[in-house]
C-alpha cells in the first residue's frame, strides 16, 4: 500500500478548497453586516445616528380603555361575528375600529360563541435603489450619485462626469491607483485576518474591457509601490482628520510620468478604466415591530438589509469634491466635525487591517455607558421601541420622513421580506408598529460631507433650512417610494434648480458639440427657446376647430384674460406654437391649459402647477424639465384622451375634462352634496365641468369646484376662474380680433 | 514503461475517491460569486411609474415585449357604452410613446372618481366603472390582447388613479 500517497491526495484536497475562487465572496456575506459591522454602530454618539421611523412615530403607549360600541357574542344564528369598538384615553376616543371573528363550538350541543382573535403581522418587502445607472434617468449626472463624478461618456467628452472632465489625467490616475489599491488591500485583509474592512472594494467589480480590479492590480508592476504610498498617506490623512499630511509628490510625479510615457501600455490603460472612486455594495438596516398594549416585539423575521450600490464611491467622491471646493484649513473643519460626529467615517475609507471590526472595537470607545452587549440591531431596535429607552441612551428618531420621489432605479438586488407574526392575541388590544431604517456608517455622514459643496449653489433662502433632512428613504407604507437615501431627490432638486449652464456640474445628459457647450446653448440649459421651429402662435390652427367659435366670452372671461394677458410673452407663446407644431393641438388650447394649472408661470408645469424639475404626481411620477416638455405632455394626453380625434369645440371640451381627471363635473350623480349648479343635464362629457368651460356664457356663469386639493371630495365652492377651453376661446378672439 | 500497478492500488482508489467526492461536494455547495454587476446594457425605462415600482425585471420585461407585440391592436376607443345604473362611460386603451414600454393605458371616463364611495349600493359610478372595466377586458380580447400580460395605467390625475385602485381592489379585479 502507498500511504505515502495519502498526504499527496489530501494536500491536493485541502489546497484547492482554500484557493478555489469561490472560497471568497468578494462582497461580506448578510449575517456578516449583522453580526460585524451593525455592533460598529455604537461608537456612534446616539444623537447623531440617524434612524427613521415609516409607521407609527409615537413611543408613548399611553394606557387606554376599551369601548366596545357593540358585539356579537353568540353565533347561534348566523356566524357572522362583528364587533366594534373604540380605544379611548383621556385625551378622547379613537376611531371606531370593525373587527371580525370567528364562530367557535366547543361542544356541538351548545351554541357556538364568538372568539375575537388576530395574529398582527409587519410586512414589508425592502427594496434598494440604484443610483449608478446612467441611463433612462432623468438627469443621470445629478441623481446618478458616483457616476456624476465618474461617468464615462461617449467619445463626446463633454458627456462625462464632472471629475472625468475636471480632474487631469494624473489627478484621476491618482484616484484610480488607491481604488485598486484598497480593492487588493482588501482581498489580502480578509485572506490575513478573516476580517472585511469597513473600507471594503469589491475586487472582483469588472471594468469595461471585462477585467476585474484585482486582475488589472497584479498587472501594475512597479505602480503597486506607489499606489501603496499614496494609499497610506490618504488613509493616514483621513484618520488623523486631515492634520497629518504625508508628501507624496515624489510619488505623484513617478506616477504621473509613467503614465504619460507608457499610456499606451495594456496596464496603464487598464489603470485609466477602473474606477476612480471605489466600488463596493453596502447595506443598511431595517427592523419591524409590533406592540400590543404597549408592549413591543420582534424577531429576525423582522430584520432585513437594504443594499446602497453606491454609497462608497459617492462618499469618497463627497470627500474629494469637498477638499476639491473648499481650502484646506475649512475643509479640514468639515472633515473633523464630521469624524466626531461619526467617528466611523474614516474607516469607511480604509481597506486595511486597521478598519476591521476587532481592530475599530479596541481603538473606538462607546460614546455611550451601558449600551445592551452584544450591540445588534434586535438590541438597538429594542432601545427604538420606547422614549424611555431612548432617552436613557439618548437616542432620537430623524424628523418624521416625507415621501418624496426620486428618479433612480429600483433594483432587485439584495431584496429582502420582513414577515413578522407578533402571535395570536385579543382583537381589542391597541396596537401600533414601527418600521426603522438604519443607514450604514458611510450613508450616517454623506449629507455632513455634501452638504458644503451644494451650499455654494444654493440661493439665500435655501441657505436657512436644511429640508433635504426629514426625506425618507427605503421602507414606506404605501410601497410608492424609492429614494434611497436622505437628500438625493434634494439633490437632483438643487442641482437642477441652481446650476447654471457655464457650470460643468451641469451638462445635458445627451450628447452635445462644443460649440453648443461654449456658447451655453445645450439642450437643457435653453431647450426652451432653442428650437428649430418657426411656428407661431396666431390663431390659424385655432379656427380649424369646428364649432362656434365667433359667440363673445363672457365678459368676466374676457376680464380675465385681460389680467393675464401680460403674462403671454413672446416666449411662452413661442413655446405653445412649438408644441402645438409638434402635437396637432392649437397653441390656445395649450395656453388654456398652461393657464388653469399654473396661471402662466413659466416655470409651473403643464401636467399639474408644479414648478418644472419636480416629480408630477399626476404623471406617474415623472420629471419634467423644461415647460416644452410639460406642454408637448399635455397636448399628447389631451389628443389620447379622445381617441386622437380632436376636431371640434365638444372634442375639446370633452377631452379638457378628462384631462383633469372629470372629477369637477356638475352634474355627477353619487356626490355627498347638493351641487347647486343650474345647467344639468349636460349636452356633453366636459360640458358641466368648471375645469374646462367656466365663464364661458351664461349658462356657464356660476360652476362650482368640487375637487379639493387634498385629492379628495369637498362641499361645492363657486369656481372664479376662466375655465381652459374659456380662456383659449377668449385668447384666440382678443387676440385675432374675432368678432371684437 | 511506466508503472500503472500504483494506481491499482485499494488505498489509492479509495483516497482518491474520497479526493474527488470532497471536490464535488465543494463545487455543489459552495456559495456563488457575488461580482458586482458589469456595466449593463440599456436598461428598461425608469421605474418612476407606481405601477412598476414592485415589479422585478423579468416581468418587466416580459410586459415591454408583449405591449410591442399588441401595439398594433391599439387604441380601442368605445363612446357612449351604457351601463346599467344610467352612467354613459367611454373605454380608452391606448399606448403614448411617452410611456414606459412595460404599460398600457386603461382609462374610462364618465363615472365620478372623486366619489371613492366602494359601495355599490351607494355609489352608482364605482357600478358604472365596473361593467366598463369587464367590457374593456372583454374588447381586448376580442382583438386577441390578453390584459393579463399587461400592465395598466388606469389614469393620469393621481386622484382617479387612487380611486381605481381602490375600486379594483373591492371588486377583485386587481391584477
Amino acid at each position: 500500500m502507498r500511504l505515502r500517497s495519502l498526504p499527496f491526495f489530501l494536500i491536493t484536497s485541502l489546497s484547492l478548497l482554500a484557493s478555489a475562487p469561490w472560497a471568497h465572496a468578494a462582497t461580506p456575506p448578510d449575517q456578516y453586516h449583522f453580526d460585524s459591522f451593525f455592533p460598529l454602530l455604537k461608537f456612534i454618539p446616539p444623537p447623531r445616528l440617524k434612524v427613521y421611523e415609516h409607521l407609527d412615530q409615537s413611543r408613548t403607549y399611553e394606557h387606554t380603555r376599551l369601548n366596545i360600541i357593540s358585539q356579537v357574542t353568540s353565533c347561534e344564528n348566523s356566524s357572522d361575528c362583528i364587533a366594534e369598538f373604540q380605544h379611548c384615553s383621556d385625551s378622547g376616543c379613537g376611531p371606531t375600529q370593525t373587527g371580525h371573528g370567528t364562530c367557535r363550538q366547543s361542544d356541538p350541543d351548545e351554541p357556538g360563541t364568538c372568539e375575537y382573535l388576530q395574529n398582527p403581522t409587519c410586512t414589508a418587502q425592502v427594496g434598494s435603489t440604484d443610483y449608478s445607472r446612467p441611463n433612462e434617468i432623468s438627469y443621470p449626472k445629478e441623481q446618478n450619485e458616483w457616476q456624476r463624478f465618474d461617468y464615462i461618456g461617449s467619445n463626446n467628452s463633454i458627456s462625462w462626469g464632472t471629475h472625468n472632465l475636471a480632474l487631469s489625467l494624473c489627478d484621476r490616475a491618482e484616484l484610480q491607483l488607491i481604488a485598486l489599491t484598497q480593492a487588493n488591500q482588501t482581498k489580502r485583509t480578509l485572506d490575513q485576518t478573516a476580517e472585511w474592512p469597513l473600507g471594503w472594494v469589491d475586487w472582483e467589480y469588472k471594468t469595461v474591457s471585462g477585467q476585474t480590479l484585482l486582475e488589472i492590480w497584479n498587472h501594475l508592476g512597479g505602480l503597486q509601490g506607489i499606489g501603496q504610498a499614496l494609499t497610506d498617506a490618504h488613509d493616514t490623512f483621513l484618520v488623523s482628520g486631515g492634520d497629518n499630511v504625508v508628501d507624496v509628490s515624489e510619488s505623484r510625479q513617478q506616477l504621473c510620468q509613467q503614465v504619460s510615457t507608457q499610456i499606451h501600455s495594456p496596464a496603464i490603460r487598464a489603470l485609466l478604466e477602473s474606477p476612480i472612486y471605489p466600488p463596493a455594495e453596502s447595506k443598511g438596516f431595517a427592523r419591524c415591530s409590533i406592540c400590543a398594549e404597549g408592549i413591543c416585539l420582534s424577531s429576525a423575521a423582522g430584520e432585513a438589509l437594504y443594499t446602497d450600490l453606491s454609497i462608497r464611491a459617492s462618499l469618497a467622491a463627497a470627500l474629494n469634491d469637498l477638499f476639491m471646493t473648499y481650502p484646506l484649513e475649512e475643509a479640514r473643519t468639515t472633515l473633523q466635525q464630521a469624524i466626531e460626529h461619526n467617528p466611523l467615517l474614516p474607516y469607511t475609507q480604509i481597506a486595511t487591517k486597521d478598519a476591521v471590526p476587532s481592530h475599530l472595537t479596541i481603538i473606538l470607545h462607546p460614546q455611550v455607558a451601558g449600551l445592551p452587549e452584544p450591540f445588534t440591531l434586535a438590541a438597538l431596535g429594542h432601545i427604538f421601541d420606547y422614549q424611555e429607552l431612548m432617552n436613557k441612551y439618548g437616542y432620537k428618531l430623524m424628523e418624521q420622513p416625507t415621501a418624496v420621489k426620486g428618479g433612480a432605479f429600483v433594483t432587485s438586488i439584495g431584496q429582502t421580506l420582513i414577515n413578522f407574526a407578533y402571535g395570536v392575541v385579543s382583537l381589542f388590544v391597541d396596537l401600533s408598529s414601527h418600521l426603522i431604517t438604519i443607514p450604514e456608517p458611510m450613508a450616517q455622514s454623506i449629507l455632513e460631507l455634501q452638504n458644503p459643496v451644494y451650499r455654494t449653489r444654493d440661493t439665500s433662502d435655501e441657505l436657512q433650512k436644511d429640508s433635504y433632512e426629514s426625506l425618507s428613504t427605503l421602507i414606506d407604507s404605501t410601497r410608492e417610494l424609492y429614494v434611497g437615501k436622505p437628500l438625493d431627490a434634494g439633490e437632483s432638486r438643487r442641482r437642477l434648480a441652481y446650476l447654471t449652464c457655464q457650470d460643468p456640474d451641469y451638462s445635458a445628459p445627451q450628447e452635445t458639440i462644443i460649440e453648443s457647450y461654449a456658447l451655453g446653448t445645450r439642450i437643457g440649459c435653453n431647450k426652451d427657446t432653442d428650437t428649430t421651429t418657426t411656428s407661431v402662435c396666431d390663431g390659424q390652427e385655432f379656427t380649424k376647430i369646428t364649432g362656434d367659435l365667433a359667440t363673445p366670452t363672457s365678459d368676466k372671461a374676457i376680464q380675465i384674460f385681460g389680467s393675464m394677458r401680460g403674462f403671454l410673452t413672446p416666449e411662452l407663446l413661442k413655446i405653445y406654437a412649438t408644441a402645438g407644431e409638434i402635437t396637432g393641438v392649437p397653441c390656445e388650447i395649450l395656453a388654456g391649459i398652461h393657464y388653469i394649472e399654473a396661471d402662466l408661470n413659466p416655470t409651473g408645469s403643464l401636467v399639474s402647477g408644479r414648478p418644472l424639475g419636480t416629480p408630477e404626481p399626476d404623471a406617474g411620477g415623472k420629471v419634467f424639465n423644461t415647460l416644452l416638455d410639460t406642454a408637448i405632455y399635455a397636448g399628447t394626453e389631451l389628443k389620447a384622451k379622445v381617441g386622437g380625434n380632436l376636431a371640434s369645440v365638444s372634442d375639446y371640451v370633452t377631452a379638457l375634462s378628462r384631462y383633469n381627471g372629470g372629477g369637477n363635473a356638475n352634474c355627477q350623480a353619487g356626490y355627498p352634496w347638493p351641487i347647486p349648479y343650474t345647467g344639468c343635464p349636460k349636452t356633453d362629457e366636459g360640458e358641466d365641468d368648471p375645469y374646462s368651460v367656466n365663464y364661458l356664457d351664461a349658462r356657464h356663469s356660476t360652476m362650482y369646484l368640487l375637487y379639493c386639493a387634498d385629492l379628495t371630495a369637498c362641499e361645492p365652492q363657486v369656481f372664479e376662474r376662466d375655465g381652459s377651453y374659456t380662456f383659449a376661446l377668449t385668447m384666440y378672439q382678443q387676440m385675432t380680433g374675432v368678432n371684437l | 514503461m511506466t508503472d500503472l500497478s500504483f494506481f491499482r492500488n485499494k488505498t489509492v482508489l479509495f483516497v482518491a475517491g474520497i479526493s474527488l467526492g470532497i471536490l464535488i461536494l465543494v463545487v455543489i455547495f459552495s456559495p456563488k460569486r457575488n461580482v458586482s454587476p458589469p456595466p449593463s446594457s440599456p436598461p428598461l425605462a425608469s421605474v418612476y411609474r407606481p405601477e412598476l415600482i414592485n415589479l422585478g425585471e423579468q416581468k418587466r420585461r416580459e410586459a415591454a415585449a408583449y405591449r410591442t407585440s399588441i401595439t398594433d391592436r391599439l387604441p380601442i376607443y368605445v363612446e357612449g357604452f351604457k351601463t346599467s345604473v344610467g352612467i354613459k362611460t367611454t373605454i380608452n386603451i391606448f399606448s403614448l410613446p411617452s410611456d414606459p414600454v412595460e404599460t398600457i393605458h386603461f382609462e374610462i371616463y364618465g363615472p365620478s372618481y372623486l366619489v371613492a364611495d366602494a359601495s355599490e349600493f351607494t355609489n352608482p359610478n364605482l357600478t358604472a366603472f365596473k361593467e366598463s372595466h369587464l367590457h374593456g377586458l372583454e374588447l381586448m380580447k376580442d382583438q386577441g390582447i390578453d390584459p393579463q400580460k399587461l400592465i395598466f395605467i388606469y389614469a393620469d390625475k393621481e386622484y382617479v388613479r387612487n380611486t381605481t385602485r381602490a375600486w379594483l381592489d373591492k371588486l377583485g379585479l386587481a391584477p
